[in-house]
């Protein structure tokens, strides 16, 4: 019995030492093949996971318009993923060329994980600075230095359903913002429609802080001035836009409670199924509006300029070299590839974006190029589109303290006091002051 | 003329509390399969169908053919994560199966261990079990990050074995403890005269007889493995990332893509469930002995 | 001789298991403990000593009491309904009626969910505009219009620990069945010829004999609630309004939202003392009565 014992274990032992000496064999000669010669620069490029395919194809072509480069392609998701990821590695210190940059700009430029594009490291950087436009230069800018070349623009303008407001006899030409209250309360009154418009003013920094900061900015004022003093006197319009949102609730009942759970994605389900009338949307998504296979409403998609003075939230995603890149002048030809003009000239990328993403302009140029405009004019009203974007006000000019490394915690806390404003639980008065001592808090760190 | 006998009573209360236990444990997971079912449209439809109306595989397709069409198509909204789910089924796969492995073997060493070392044995691996679940697992994160980046192992299914194992390891050394302390020492005893050593003792007698308690503590290693979400999400990008973080990839800022999400669950419980079926009469036995007395 | 032996090979034996627990549990646990006491510094990368700064500003901030609330009120809530659904459900599961094999396999679905997916599930089921639960109810009549469940503060606890227990009864499920099981026959059969009734024979024989089992549920749970944050991350995200905002979720805040990992160790040590206390409690008050 017990020499049984001993001998299988013998034999597991002899089989266990023969499964590892052909592995490490194996392993040995596949590290012994002759590796070819590396002349190539390869970057390491961090993007969003979205429009990757896109991406991809678009990387291949750099790779053979500059064939000692290689790009090394990673995503991570988008938004709050990828920006904990991109985070993370900045600690650890890992080796990356290019990133892609939203709203924590200033935050990654203040830490020094991002770096700004001066002339003489970087030929070319002020030509670019003159053919973009300027809210998009303000927006990709930390004290003053330019930091990184655009993907697109982004801008929010004011949707609505033809259909719907033909029924209810009302003019898509909004003068005050009482009107489209007022315009708001006469949909409900002669159609079926519940609540005329639902917001994405979820909690996150992209639902609710983006939609007071959008009324604001057509109420023809900011949340705060560049030293952070918030602008919250009583007929001051951050103070009126947040009243103006509170009330649409809670006195005229034209905006639906749930819109404080409502995501970007909810919003257009609404507008596409016919359940509301007016969306604050990307002018882009007209496209699937106006497209009879996903949506109920095509053809009946359209947009109108924000009441007052028509200001509009503008945004830009940038991409940016990250300082712990390696090889800073090859990085600099891939950022201009993926923001500005590749090795012949041509706004590349700028041009794709505008015409897959149906906008996003920031390169005022390109409104003249035949293509963008033949692709756009198919769902939307390009000479329209083209005025609207005069009216584009920057984020970071409505929020100077986007680029403060705590700005997604105040931008949290705006979203608490928001809420809390429309359940009711405190006055605008309260709320407003709860977010001003907030930022208070947060600048004497 | 039916009697209703106390016993008959009963047995229809039984009956209408398993109608509605099914209900509850069913309902929420219909939904979820019949939405992976229906186009977007017909999902944003109010009032919703029960049954879909045009029923479409687009969903399946989307994430288990990368296949892009149909709704996510035309809205555009095809998330570049759904391209690497059968990575992530095959990534999730091999970790629970690297710990279950992993947990079984040093769980049957460590236990036996203690069972015959320490007569209240069970009790300290309790003792250890509970204290490794005071502190939330968040704060864990970093420290764990730091040591799997010197160890050279991020974004390596090894690294996730590891935790987990770790993880799983107090609970299956409890349950496997109190079963093999059950045993009685003379079964050994004999092995031992026989001329066994003790190794030979733990295979040839031990073993066998506590099946049910290893395949017990082989399931709950491997379920506890497959929903792991926050360390995955911390230690893998792309090579290693296994289904519970590429499904949160789905949900971005712009678009939640509730077709693929709920077409990727309901794939994503398919492999535990068919696993616990065949093990099914071990879960319950196997506790019994064991951890319950 | 043997007990030289067995002694070497005894604690041979412990070391594969011993070693990964400590190397990947006890070592990070040890880490942010010192951590807890340090101020941790992004862009500098560096951390300093400061003693229990933390700890105090952790005690005295605005959100700390409300959260604790939060906390207790989902543990509670989630804790009383895993009991009461589960014990319901192993009673019946161990009836001997036709159906009990596939209730006991569609036990097993909750279970093999992944928490994520869970969440987002019924994050969907919830949805204020389009979800099931919503069309459902209002098909049924039992409301008169959808009603946004994750949005207000009303509903929204309600909905997150329904979500929860949704997810845990089955494993409470199958630790109080192996408990009933074990419980001998024959007790059952004296009790029948004593004339006691059914609700007699619960309460005298199965209640006690399953204290151990009840115990290992209630702890487990109540540990495991007191520290939930998947399904609150996912499904809202601490809102509206902080309705939902429990003590582990702002640990994730603190810890990866503001990156003061000082701070989130700080207050995930306090959480962890509660937790602590509260096991302790368990363990003294309802061990001792439990008889072997």
């Amino acid at each position: 019995m017990g020499k049984q014992a001993i001998t299988k274990i013998q034999v597991a032992l002899v089989v266990v030492l023969m499964v590892a000496v052909i592995a490490a064999s194996g392993y040995w000669l596949l590290m012994m093949q002759p590796k070819p010669l590396e002349e190539k620069v390869t970057l390491r490029f961090v993007e969003f996971a979205a429009g990757v395919t896109e991406m991809k194809a678009a990387l291949a072509e750099f790779e053979r318009q500059y064939p000692n480069l290689k790009v090394n392609f990673e995503t991570y998701g988008a938004g709050d993923p990828y920006y904990s990821a991109v985070s993370t590695m900045f600690v650890a210190k890992e080796e990356i060329d290019i990133v892609r940059v939203e709203t924590w700009l200033g935050e990654w430029a203040k830490n020094g994980w991002v770096i700004p594009l001066t002339e003489d490291k970087f030929p070319g950087v002020e030509k670019y600075r003159q053919r973009l436009y300027p809210g998009a230069v303000d927006y990709m800018s930390y004290k003053g230095q330019l930091y990184g070349l655009p993907s697109f623009g982004g801008t929010l303008v004011l949707c609505y359903n033809e259909e719907i407001l033909q029924k209810a006899g009302v003019d898509p030409v909004f003068k005050t913002w009482d009107d489209f209250t007022a315009a708001c309360l006469k949909i409900k009154e002669k159609t079926d429609i519940k609540y005329p418009l639902f917001g994405n003013w979820e909690k996150a920094y992209y639902g609710f802080p983006w939609n007071w900061y959008h009324i604001t900015a057509s109420m023809g004022g900011r949340i705060m001035d560049e030293n952070y003093k918030c602008q919250f006197a009583e007929g001051q319009p951050a103070y009126r836009a947040l009243q103006w949102m509170v009330d649409a609730v809670r006195k005229h009942r034209i905006v639906d409670p749930a819109s404080i759970e409502g995501t970007w994605t909810d919003v257009r389900d609404l507008f596409h199924t016919r359940k509301i009338a007016f969306e604050m949307m990307r002018a882009a998504y007209l496209s699937v509006a106006n497209n009879a296979s996903v949506s109920r409403i095509a053809g009946n998609a359209k947009f109108t300029l924000m009441p007052e003075t028509h200001g509009q939230l503008a945004w830009t995603t940038l991409y940016c070299i990250s300082s712990t890149s390696k090889h800073k002048d090859q990085a600099w030809t891939l950022l201009k590839f993926l923001g500005g003009e590749d090795k012949y000239g041509k706004l590349f990328r700028a041009k794709a974006n505008a015409i897959s993403t149906g906008g996003g302009i920031v390169y005022p140029e390109l409104y003249d190029d035949p293509d963008v405009i033949a692709k756009l004019k198919t769902f939307l009203d390009v000479k329209l589109l083209r005025e609207t974007e005069k009216y584009g006000v920057s984020m970071s000019y409505l929020t100077p303290c986007i680029s403060e490394a705590w700005y997604i915690a105040w931008a949290t806390e705006v979203s608490t006091q928001g809420h809390k404003a429309i359940l009711g639980e405190v006055t605008v008065r309260q709320a407003l002051d709860a977010i001003e001592s907030k930022i208070n808090q947060l600048k004497a760190k | 003329m039916v009697t209703i006998s106390p016993e008959n009573l009963k047995k229809a209360v039984s009956y209408c509390a398993l109608i509605v236990i099914v209900f509850y444990l069913l309902a929420p997971f219909y939904w979820l399969v019949i939405s992976s079912l229906k186009t977007h449209l017909e999902t944003v439809t109010v009032p919703p169908t029960y049954i879909p109306v045009n029923l479409t595989w687009e969903n399946f397709e989307g994430i288990l053919l990368g296949k892009i069409t149909g709704s996510s198509q035309a809205r555009g909204t095809y998330p570049e994560a759904a391209h690497r789910f059968p990575d992530a089924l095959v990534n999730s796969t091999l970790t629970a199966l690297g710990v279950t492995a992993v947990c079984v073997m040093c769980g049957i060493l460590a236990a036996y261990s203690i069972s015959r070392i320490r007569p209240r044995g069970k009790d300290l691996a309790l003792m250890v079990f509970l204290s490794a679940r005071v502190v939330p697992y968040v704060t864990l994160a970093i420290p764990l990050y730091i040591l799997v980046r010197a160890l050279g192992l991020l974004d390596n299914i090894l690294a996730l074995i590891l935790v987990y194992s770790a993880q799983a390891l107090p609970f299956v050394v409890w349950v496997l403890t109190s079963y093999f302390e059950t045993i009685p020492q003379d079964l050994e005893d004999a092995a031992l005269v026989d001329g066994c050593t003790r190794l030979g003792a733990l295979l040839k007698v031990i073993l066998p007889v506590s099946w049910p308690a290893t395949a017990a503590s082989a399931i709950f290693s491997f379920m506890g493995s497959w929903g792991g979400f926050f360390f995955a999400v911390i230690l893998t990008s792309r090579n290693a990332i296994t289904v519970p973080p590429l499904i949160a990839q789905f949900v971005s800022m712009i678009d939640i893509e509730f077709g693929l999400i709920n077409a990727a669950g309901v794939i994503a419980v398919i492999p535990p469930v068919i696993l616990a079926l065949v093990f099914n009469r071990f879960i319950v036995s196997g506790l019994i002995r064991g951890a319950i007395k | 001789m043997r007990e030289l032996r067995k002694g070497k090979l005894g604690y041979a034996l412990l070391i594969p298991a011993f070693f990964l627990v400590l190397l990947a549990v006890f070592y990070p646990m040890v880490y942010s403990f010192v951590l807890s006491f340090c101020e941790f510094d992004l862009g500098t990368d560096s951390t300093r000593f400061v003693g229990l700064s933390n700890y105090v500003e952790i005690i005295s901030a605005d959100y700390f009491l409300p959260a604790i609330q939060r906390t207790i009120q989902f543990a509670v809530m989630s804790l009383a309904g895993t009991i009461a659904i589960s014990l319901g459900m192993a009673l019946v599961l161990n009836e001997n009626i036709r159906g009990r094999f596939l209730a006991r396999v569609l036990l097993l679905v909750p279970w093999a969910i992944p928490g994520t997916v869970n969440g987002l599930m019924w994050k969907w089921i919830f949805n204020a505009n389009f979800g099931g639960l919503n069309g459902i109810l209002t098909q049924l009549h039992v409301i008169p219009s959808y009603v946004n469940w994750l949005s207000l503060p009303a509903t929204a606890m309600l909905a997150v620990v329904f979500a929860n227990v949704w997810k845990e009864v089955p494993f409470s499920t199958l630790i109080l069945l192996a408990g009933i099981q074990s419980i001998p026959l024959e007790l059952y059969d004296a009790a029948h010829i004593d004339g006691a009734n059914t609700w007699n024979r619960f309460v005298k024989i199965t209640l006690p004999l399953l204290k151990n089992s009840i115990l290992i549920v209630l702890i487990l749970n109540t540990m495991i609630n007191l520290l939930a944050f998947d399904i609150i991350y996912v499904l809202t995200g601490g809102g509206p309004a902080d309705y939902t905002a429990v003590l582990n979720w702002w640990t994730y805040t603190i810890s990866f939202r503001m990156f003061n990992f000082g701070l989130g160790s700080a207050l995930a040590y306090t959480l962890g003392a509660i937790n602590l206390v509260v096991a302790i409690a368990y363990f003294k008050s309802l061990y001792r009565r439990i008889e072997f």
